[in-house]
């Protein structure tokens, strides 16, 4: 059999039909034999972020099928526009071209379709360096496999990525819930809304914030803005006032990659076909280490604090998203988060007091559905709990995972 | 408004839109006006200098044109050569020659505070004087008719494609083409379009890439390695000017082709050559053209026996390597660019044999492993050149002659193992590598298969889209 288009197209379906056909008939048998072996070295692989291997492992045999799929459909358009161009003798001559562009277009539907899959962002997971961007998309495409169990998504920057192990928690929480760390760096009031709708949270997902001033005052770091923003999270922006406190450059870049996947996931796919992360490409211009000073530290951060508009934009931001969470019935648990003793020393009394009473506040958006613990509910951290003037270090953190367990524990029984 | 910025594509876009819908002699009209507009975005203080020049050379070979008496004639030329030059040595070379006399003068313990300026380098200088000038020296040389007509010469010489980074056109080959109504064929078209998405390709991807690699190598006051990795440093340099420059060149001459116009081929296959005169033959080819008909051979060639021809050859390539930047480092290379070629003469005359050129083809085996173990150390010596020609670009803090010794120090000693950025400096040296070995085909894409063109498009978009950088990086050879 000569192998033309045609021929390869043909096998390639019935490959697929056959695929799918044996995926029904004994998948999970397949998922769980395959479980059976391979189950403890996928959680260990997975640093945490496997509920069930049975169901990661049928999962990924359906996104590898899908993405087959589309792949063969948009073959097949291809195919079938590419004949249908020789009948028109305007663009017949360029048809070249404009297969091309094409091509081009059909390549971004399958990018756009691999990359709501596991399998897609596994392949571009490096596990010597941190993409935060391929962490947070297997985790997303990971959150539908945690079973019966109650989801608890634990939102916002690495102050939260910092503070709670979300591998402890399920450790002491796994007969019950499942929880995973869906933060950014230095996400704030409005980054927080666009990843919470990236997020797609359902109906009695647990969601915990643990933030600060810094998530609400101060300069945004434009990452999350630049790698999520949507057209709809452009109009809210547009519509809270919020565009002059937004890199104009990140909702370009934001923008363009909803509209060319291929361009969105551009960082991750450098790093794997070019192991760009691995090659410096920049030096390291800090002197040799003596112990920060703190206090110098603090001072000169905490006068850009400030309450203005910018923090206005931001708070009314991270109100909307609660709100859409309470319509979504999701339960709220706010966590004012803690910050260095150097910081709240130097931090304008009024800034810390504006935003206690704010945050405080957020209780009455919902009085069932949104929770709020308050200080006395953790430990008072000192100085010797932080690596810096924002972030735990590991002991802190394992003491506040393991108070966090307990009171997410005594909401779960409380829930059902 | 550089090429990779998305104000320049509205830009193009409102552009094309106009001059496809315009008649011939409102097109130039139209192409001034644009050409203009894209030059004042970069700073509009600088219009009036390209104003300038421009009605300089008009009127000088207007007059040149009537003007029979040689001493006039000689004026008129004197004339256009002090005001290109002198506006060239102005902004470009002030501040170098007086802060190198100062230092000549303190070496023989005069003291001398001469005053250095802060004066910003008008783009693109370099190349439309090199192309005025050329105009008005052809005008005299009686090889061509002055232009009477004032909107075309501007729009020969502003024509904004090629205007601040070149290729530099001759008035012979792009006068008439202002001139002439133009037709735009299909197959123009399609190879402009192309052109313009390979020299896309070769600069947010080859060159940006290796960029990020070069700049972390060079512009920390030393190379960052102890050992022959340092090479990668100097191939990551040597691929990125090359993707740089030359995916100018190609959007140039792309954009150029979308509007009906030919430019000339900039590059080919510079490290593909096994000697000096193959590599000029290659690489900046306008400007190698340029200096060897304006330079070379007025100061008589290789008409005056061999220590002439060898005087020549260096004397036009340090005047080359200065036309690059007011520095040592790139008076060095032009000084390393000029011996090569002297030597590549000596040894022709000791070995008696016609200049081996890498166009004609090795013969046999021994003569293909020959030709390509010359082409491999040809382009190690070409990237010794390329590390004076970085180092002069270093940030002024550090010292360009640190930097160039502690890379001689250690591109000789053998690695204990590769450093990680092998791999990004080999994939994409040899995309480079690869585009130079099929140079030609660029220009015959409206002839390749209709499959091959559309493999070849989709790959370049989803390249450029997943591998570019798309971070605000001008080109190399804007600062020229």
């Amino acid at each position: 059999m000569r192998i033309t288009c045609k021929n390869l197209l043909a096998s390639c379906g019935i490959l697929l039909a056959l695929g799918w056909l044996g995926l029904a008939i004994s998948g999970d048998a397949i998922s769980q034999a395959l479980a059976a072996r391979l189950g403890e070295k996928l959680r260990a692989a997975g640093d945490g972020v496997i509920a069930d291997p049975t169901l990661f492992i049928h999962a990924r045999m359906v996104e590898i099928l899908w993405i087959a799929t589309v792949a063969v459909i948009l073959a097949l358009c291809l195919a079938w526009l590419w004949k249908r161009i020789d009948g028109i003798p305007r663009i017949q001559h360029s048809k070249g071209l404009i297969m091309g562009f094409v091509g081009f277009a059909a390549v971004n539907i399958l990018i756009g379709t691999c990359g709501n899959t596991a399998a897609f962002w596994i392949v571009l997971h490096d596990s010597q360096h941190m993409d935060n961007l391929v962490r947070y998309q297997i985790k997303k495409s990971l959150l539908d496999e945690s079973g019966d169990r109650r989801r608890i998504l634990i939102v916002g920057n690495s102050q939260a990525n910092r503070s709670i192990d979300e591998t402890m928690i399920n450790r002491s929480l796994a007969q019950s819930s499942w929880t995973t760390e869906m933060t950014q760096p230095g996400a704030r009031g409005f980054d927080l809304l666009v990843l919470g709708r990236d997020m797609h949270p359902q109906s009695g997902d647990i969601v915990v914030f643990y933030l600060s001033e810094i998530s609400f005052h101060g300069m945004s770091s434009g990452i999350v803005v630049a790698d999520f923003l949507k057209f709809g999270d452009f109009l809210t922006a547009v519509q809270l006032d919020g565009l002059p406190w937004i890199s104009p450059g990140a909702i370009r870049s934001g923008l363009s990659g909803r509209s060319i996947p291929a361009y969105r996931f551009r960082q991750p796919v450098t790093n794997r076909l070019l192991a760009w992360q691995s090659v410096p490409t920049s030096h390291d211009t800090a002197l040799p280490s003596a112990p920060p000073d703190m206090q110098a530290m603090a001072k000169n951060w905490a006068p850009t604090l400030r309450t203005d508009d910018a923090s206005q934009f931001e708070r009314k931001s991270f109100e909307m998203l609660i709100n859409e969470l309470i319509a979504q019935d999701c339960e709220v648990i706010l966590i004012p988060a803690h910050l260095h003793p150097a910081l709240m020393r130097e931090m304008d009394p009024l800034v810390a007091g504006s935003f206690k009473d704010w945050f405080n506040g957020l209780q009455k958006l919902d009085s069932i559905r949104v929770t709020l613990l308050g200080p006395e509910s953790f430990f008072t951290p000192t100085d010797e709990d932080f690596d810096d003037l924002v972030h735990f270090n590991e002991q802190a953190q394992k003491r506040f995972t393991h108070e966090l367990s307990g009171i997410l524990q005594g909401v779960l029984n409380d829930g059902g | 408004m550089v090429f990779n910025s998305l104000v320049f594509l509205v830009f193009l876009t409102v552009v094309l839109t106009l001059y496809y819908r315009l008649p011939h002699r409102w097109q130039n009209r139209m192409l001034v006006v644009a050409s203009y507009f894209f030059y004042g975005w970069w700073d509009w203080r600088f219009l009036g200098l390209l104003l300038f020049t421009t009605f300089i050379d008009y009127w000088c070979a207007r007059y040149l044109d009537q003007e029979t008496r040689i001493t006039h004639r000689k004026c008129l030329m004197a004339t256009s050569i002090a005001v290109n030059l002198g506006v060239l040595g102005f902004f470009k070379y002030f501040n170098f020659f007086a802060e190198s006399f100062g230092k000549v003068l303190h070496s023989f313990g005069m003291r001398a505070d001469l005053p250095t300026l802060h004066i910003l380098l008008p783009l693109g200088i370099s190349f439309y004087t090199f192309l005025s000038l050329s105009y008005t020296i052809d005008v005299y040389r009686g090889k061509l008719k002055a232009e009477r007509n004032p909107v075309d010469f501007m729009a020969y010489v502003s024509f904004f494609p090629h205007l601040v980074a070149g290729p530099i056109m001759r008035a012979q080959d792009l006068l008439p083409q202002c001139k002439n109504p133009r037709t735009i064929c299909e197959a123009q078209v399609l190879t402009g379009i192309w052109l313009c998405l390979q020299g896309y390709f070769k600069k947010v991807v080859i060159a940006d890439r290796l960029g990020d690699i070069a700049t972390w190598g060079f512009d920390s006051g030393a190379t960052p390695f102890v050992d022959a990795n340092s090479w990668l440093l100097l191939y990551a340099f040597a691929f990125q000017i090359y993707g740089d420059f030359s995916g100018y060149s190609d959007i140039a001459r792309g954009l150029a082709k979308l509007m009906g116009f030919e430019l000339v081929l900039n590059f080919k296959a510079p490290y593909l050559v096994n000697n000096p005169a193959a590599f000029w033959r290659n690489w900046h080819i306008s400007l190698s053209t340029w200096l060897r008909d304006y330079l070379y051979i007025p100061l008589g060639g290789n008409r005056g026996g061999s220590l002439l021809t060898f005087r020549n050859l260096m004397l036009t390539m340090l005047l080359g390597g200065l036309w690059h930047g007011a520095g040592l480092a790139f008076l060095a290379w032009g000084l390393y660019q000029g011996i090569l070629l002297v030597l590549q003469r000596c040894w022709s005359a000791v070995t008696g044999n016609q200049r081996q050129t890498s166009d004609e083809p090795a013969q046999g085996p021994l003569g293909r492993i020959g030709k390509a173990a010359g082409i491999v150390i040809f382009f190690h010596l070409t990237c010794l050149g390329w590390l004076l020609f970085r180092a002069g670009t270093v940030p002024p803090e550090f010292s360009q002659w640190d930097v160039i010794r502690s890379f001689l120090q250690t591109l000789w000693i053998p690695p204990q193992s590769l450093s990680v950025h092998v791999w990004p400096v080999a994939l994409l040296g040899g995309c480079a590598l690869l585009l130079q070995w099929h140079n030609e085909a660029a220009d015959r894409f409206a002839e390749w298969s209709p499959r091959l063109q559309a493999s070849a498009v989709a790959l370049a978009l989803t390249a450029i889209a997943t591998l570019g950088v798309f971070e605000g990086s001008s080109f190399i050879y804007f600062q020229f």
